[in-house]
């Protein structure tokens, strides 16, 4: 009997497919299948028909089982690539990383410059209000000077008021204005109290009547609440108040008397 | 198997194609094999899982030459519960030897008396052989045992556990062979109608 007859028929074959041989004898099987192909036909014949008894006896696995097994190899193949993954990351966020601080910046710029031209505009606005505040506080000190020095001229035993008044005779018989008259120190100080508006185009003069003659005392305004300073005529025996057209006039309308008052 | 050819290079080139095929045309018949092997179903779950990842690894080392590819993956998915199997029962062994110091405790007895509780009856030409040669081919294949413990389960000298596998073999290659003519000759004929 050949060899591989020999083997053929112990049953041997048939072991070594059905995985029943020890290492050592299953590597002594793999050498006669390198030697003889038709021991080779054989078990490939035996595996044949294993794998057909294999695939009659099959149970389906339960549905959740194939979903475990391809994820589980789809984490393997993820796992394999996180390390080449993660320096990719690294690269992009290195490359992320000028673009972000250059965004920084330019925001930063943005911002910085913002606030710049908030300073300017606010210390802009403080120099325009500190200016404000000067030119009014001198305004006030002006004032208060003239107030006092008003107050002072008023307190003066030698300052008359003088009351010059509308009556039926004038164009308005309601007008009142008192001018505080000192012939020592030669002033004079008017204080409406009350007289009609004028209209746009005309303007109150004060006069003075010497021996007949009216001077001018100046043009002042008919709606101030304020004493105003008119000239100082001497030897007045009455004043006089008109409305002429703006401006004043050289020589009084008479016509358009308003009020007057002796002296 | 122009399509088999295909899921090769698929395996060896780490395709992931390769795994849903795998998964679709042998999985019944791999956990068909485990259930038998481990009786338990959670187990022969966890080493299918298993198996697939080394099929998945191991992929780009299968050689056509040695033998079928599902020749490739059942030894894969075999050795694969034969070693967990290992494990377990020296697990067992451990446990059982610190608690109450039982020397007598193999993979054989535990086998036994697991295969003893849940039985799953095999199917298809197999289940046709006489008894005598279907049991030798389902301890063997199906239950993981091996030589010497065929010889003791079944109280038979190895020479006849040989003989008989190897006939147990002949015949289901003949039944296979019939089988397979017989589909040929139903298509011959109804080619014919």
């Amino acid at each position: 009997m050949k060899e591989q007859e020999k083997i053929l028929n112990s049953g041997v074959l048939e072991q070594y497919v059905l995985g029943l041989l020890e290492r050592e004898e299953a590597a002594k099987v793999e050498d006669y299948l390198e030697k003889y192909p038709e021991l080779k036909t054989h078990v490939e014949q035996v595996q044949e028909v294993m794998e057909k008894v294999l695939l009659q006896n099959g149970i389906e696995p339960p549905p959740h089982v194939k979903e475990q097994i391809l994820s589980s190899i789809d984490e393997l193949g993820q796992k394999k690539r996180t390390a080449p993954k993660t320096t990719k990351t690294q690269k992009r966020r290195f490359r992320l990383m000028p673009i972000l601080s250059a965004m920084a910046v330019v925001a930063l710029v943005l911002v910085s410059f913002s606030f710049l031209q908030k300073y300017y505009a606010t210390s802009n606005a403080y120099r325009q209000l500190e200016e404000k505040y000067e030119v009014l506080e001198k305004s006030c000190e002006i004032n208060q000077a003239i107030v006092a020095a008003e107050r002072e001229f008023l307190m003066k035993a030698n300052t008359l008021p003088i009351a010059l008044r509308g009556s039926e005779n004038t164009k308005a018989p309601d007008a009142h204005v008192i001018v505080h008259f000192n012939k020592e120190e030669q002033a004079a100080l008017l204080n409406v109290i009350n007289l009609p508006e004028p209209p746009s185009n005309k303007q109150y003069q004060l006069w003075a009547n010497v021996e007949d003659e009216m001077i001018s005392m100046g043009v002042f305004d008919g709606t101030s609440l304020d004493l105003q300073t008119v000239d100082f005529v001497e030897n007045a025996t009455s004043l006089n108040i008109t409305l002429e057209p703006f401006g004043g006039s050289e020589e009084a309308t008479v016509e358009q008397l308003q009020a007057s008052g002796k002296v | 198997m122009a399509e088999q050819k295909e899921v090769i290079r698929w395996l060896q080139q780490k395709d992931k194609r390769a795994i849903p095929y795998l998964y679709d045309h042998y999985s019944a018949a791999l956990y068909g094999m485990l259930v038998r092997l481990l009786q338990d179903e959670a187990l022969a779950q966890d080493v299918l899982q298993e198996a697939f990842i080394k099929f998945w690894k191991n992929g780009h080392r299968y050689d056509s030459k040695k033998g079928t590819l599902f020749t490739w993956l059942s030894s894969i998915t075999r050795n694969t519960a034969l070693n967990t199997l290992q494990s377990k029962a020296h697990r067992n062994t451990q446990k059982n030897q610190s608690m109450e110091t039982l020397v007598h405790h193999s993979r054989n007895s535990t086998l036994i008396q697991q295969t003893n509780v849940n039985k799953i009856g095999l199917k298809g030409l197999v289940s046709t052989l006489e008894e005598k040669y279907r049991i030798i081919i389902d301890l063997a294949y199906f239950q993981g045992y091996t030589q010497k413990e065929i010889e003791e389960h079944l109280n038979i000298p190895l020479g006849t556990v040989k003989s008989r596998l190897r006939i147990a073999l002949r015949e289901l290659r003949t039944l296979f062979d019939y089988e397979r003519n017989a589909v040929g000759i139903i298509f011959l004929l109804l080619s014919c109608m």
